[in-house]
């Protein structure tokens, strides 16, 4: 199977009694020109999945598992092949787009770097120029932006820029991290719409990062909600988000209001708790501390995923032990609401 | 308590002028510029371009707007932080004063709320001085010091508070440190704050947490907020008003409910269908960035991006001309919906 296929992840850093598991058995598949959503909070091993595709993490931090790009082995790759894979098998469109490009070099330098390094074409500098300008033109930037620095971009701009040189050597995957989170509403529709139609002009398979649900939901065919190292739920996005099984998914759903939902007017929905710690996690269902469904064989059962069993319009799974068997008296709504908890 | 809404605006009626002045909504921008003068020969820059727009006791005002549009230097105008080229700033039925005496006791009435509290917290700093700082400013060192300390942390949803004292914002998650940043503002009884995308760097979950707690803070001890964001499922979750601003104007202004369902302005139109969980089956993206308030083209700034007068609605509705060359009158910001655009009153 081509595009990029992760299975039984697991990434630990540092290592002994002081080890902590930010990454415990993760399977993602993304086929050429599809898009899968990663969905989770700060801290749920998502950006660290991101970073193992290219094998970015730090040296502390082992990876397990299999992780193939195009059918190679990126975890088993040689030095000098994994730096040809980054950019041109693999490329990753960062967060901050401010804290990624290099303040003192004109953009269209910038764009050029990775294709001079990876794709060297033929024709030389004036055939690399040709390049830039045309990855500028497919992110809808004027030609004349390749001499600009990057404080004279706004951050669409720059956010647009980074997108092309993730797209410079043609690669197979693209993974965007957060790619319009500092955003604004337009902005954020803009570089929704371009990644978009990049990925269906190109036959690139997207993964995007975000703890944005209606986002995903509304940019990918498939959706993943992360929690504590793991996948919690998975599905086709528009079921996910319409109709998530697991608590986690319904509370994060919640979070983000739908304008005109009476149910959200003058009542914001959070999540109380914060997410446990990697290196202390709880027994049982690590979700269960925060829970406001848990019952008493969530503290015993740690739930992995199991398939959905109603009707679908594609594969769906949850870790939620009332997916397997409900519980007798199913109670419906089970939004975490803010209560300001003592 | 909370007559919040529905509170007539203080220049109306004929009531006695003690009367009057209590009527007047707590926070106003009367009429109100900030330009910012351009350097090197450059134009200057209108970031704020007449607004006005009234924060009533006990309401929860939303300004919302992308960035470049002035919604923050309207803030930092409001909060005294700039001096307005026009107009003034209103608070309690007086106009500020710009001495250091003065804008001292204002500060401590109006507090603010800064975006990311990582940044706003010195991390050498423990929870505690970190809330003690603004009292011990205003007031010097007070006995009931740590009680009213941890009556701020307890209100901020930081309890038991006293385990919090000793802590550093390291030790802190995100929403506990916003929240830190809130006890802050809270401990000098501030009457109204003013929060700058007080959630746009916090985790969905911790979102409407903290959201809550500004809505809880509003019930408990009728304190009014100004919160600017550019996002608008944070009005919907906690705003009684909202105020949409473009380029230093706001363009459309009224209830909430009114505004988000059935907004009137193309601009607000258009923000709101771009959502992603938008009912619009056509989502109006409008290309290039908020244009640069060094150039406020004339007419209706709005209508160089304006998709009304590119579709030719606005040349169908008869009102084109002055599209292009006329600008909508200032709306004035005190209650109803209110809509600066030539087609919006054509078509209604």
């Amino acid at each position: 199977m081509s595009g990029l296929v992760i299975r039984n992840l697991c990434v630990t850093y540092g290592s002994g009694d002081r080890s902590v598991p930010a990454v415990r058995g993760v399977d993602v598949d993304v086929l050429p020109g599809a898009t899968v959503g990663v969905a989770g909070e700060s801290g749920c091993g998502k950006s660290t999945v991101a970073l193992a595709v290219l094998r970015l993490l730090p040296r502390t931090a082992q990876i397990t598992g299999q992780l193939q790009i195009e059918d190679e082995d990126v975890l088993t790759m040689r030095w000098g092949r994994l730096r040809a894979v980054r950019w041109a098998g693999a490329s990753i469109v960062f967060q901050g787009a401010m804290h990624s490009l290099n303040p003192v070099h004109r953009v269209g330098d910038q764009i050029a770097e990775p294709i001079l390094l990876h794709a060297s074409p033929p024709g030389g500098a004036g055939s690399t120029r040709t390049r830039v300008d045309t990855l500028l033109e497919q992110v809808g930037l004027a030609r004349q932006h390749a001499r600009s620095y990057p404080h004279e971009l706004s951050g669409g701009q720059r956010q647009r820029v980074m997108i092309a040189m993730a797209l410079a050597c043609d690669p197979r995957i693209i993974v965007a991290d957060e790619p319009t989170t500092a955003l604004d509403v337009m902005i954020q529709a803009q570089i929704l719409r371009l990644l978009g139609r990049l990925v269906r002009e190109h036959g690139i398979g997207l993964m995007m990062i975000s703890h944005d649900l209606s986002v995903l939901a509304h940019t990918c065919d498939r959706l993943m909600v992360m929690y504590a190292g793991r996948v919690v739920e998975e599905g086709p996005a528009q079921e996910v988000f319409r109709a998530p099984r697991h608590p986690y998914s319904v509370g994060l759903r919640a979070a983000f209001p739908t304008i005109g939902d009476p149910g959200a007017r003058r009542r914001p929905h959070g999540l109380p708790g914060d997410p446990p710690d990697p290196a202390a996690l709880p027994t049982g269902c690590s979700f269960r501390p925060r829970c406001d469904v848990s019952e008493g064989r969530c503290a015993t059962v740690d739930p992995v995923l199991w398939p959905v069993p109603d009707v679908h319009t594609g594969p769906r799974a949850a870790a939620c032990v009332r997916v397997l068997s409900p519980t007798p008296e199913p109670e419906h709504g089970n939004v975490v609401e803010e209560t300001d908890t003592l | 308590m909370n007559a919040h809404g529905d509170t007539a605006p203080g220049d109306g009626g004929s009531g006695a002028a003690a009367h009057m002045v209590e009527q007047e909504a707590g926070l106003r921008a009367v009429d109100l510029a900030t330009v910012f003068p351009g350097r090197l020969g450059r134009p200057a820059a209108v970031a704020v371009d007449r607004v006005n727009l009234d924060v009533h006791t006990g309401e929860i005002v939303a300004l919302v707007g992308e960035s470049g549009s002035g919604k923050t230097t309207l803030a930092r105008t409001l909060l005294g932080l700039e001096r307005p080229t026009r107009g003034r700033v209103r608070f309690d039925g007086r106009p500020l004063a710009y001495s250091m005496r003065a804008l001292r006791a204002y500060r401590r009435r109006v507090q603010l709320v800064l975006q990311d509290p990582t940044g706003s917290l010195n991390p050498r700093h423990t929870v505690y001085e970190a809330v003690a700082e603004g009292l011990r400013i205003h007031y010097g060192t007070r006995p009931d010091e740590q009680e009213l300390v941890a009556d701020a942390l307890a209100y901020a949803g930081l309890r038991p508070p006293e385990r919090m004292f000793l802590r550093y914002p390291h030790e802190l998650s995100g929403g506990q440190r916003q929240r830190v940043v809130i006890a802050g503002a809270l401990v000098l009884e501030p009457e109204i704050i003013v929060a700058d995308e007080p959630v746009a760097s916090l985790d969905a979950s911790v979102r409407g947490e903290i959201l809550a707690l500004l809505l809880r803070l509003r019930d408990e001890l009728a304190l009014s907020a100004l919160v600017v964001t550019h996002d608008l499922g944070l009005a919907w979750n906690i705003a009684d008003r909202v105020a949409v601003m473009y380029l230093g104007r706001i363009v459309e202004i009224g209830e909430v409910d009114t505004v988000l369902t059935a907004a009137r302005h193309p601009y607000t139109q258009a923000l709101l269908s771009v959502l992603p969980e938008s009912p619009a089956t056509t989502p109006t993206v409008l290309s290039g960035e908020p244009p640069d308030p060094a150039r406020i083209p004339a007419g209706c700034r709005f209508h160089p991006r304006c998709p009304i007068l590119e579709s030719g609605r606005a040349e169908r509705a008869g009102v084109a001309e002055r599209c292009r060359t006329e600008d909508p009158p200032v709306l004035d910001g005190a209650g109803g919906h209110q809509v600066a655009c030539h087609w919006a009153h054509a078509v209604s």
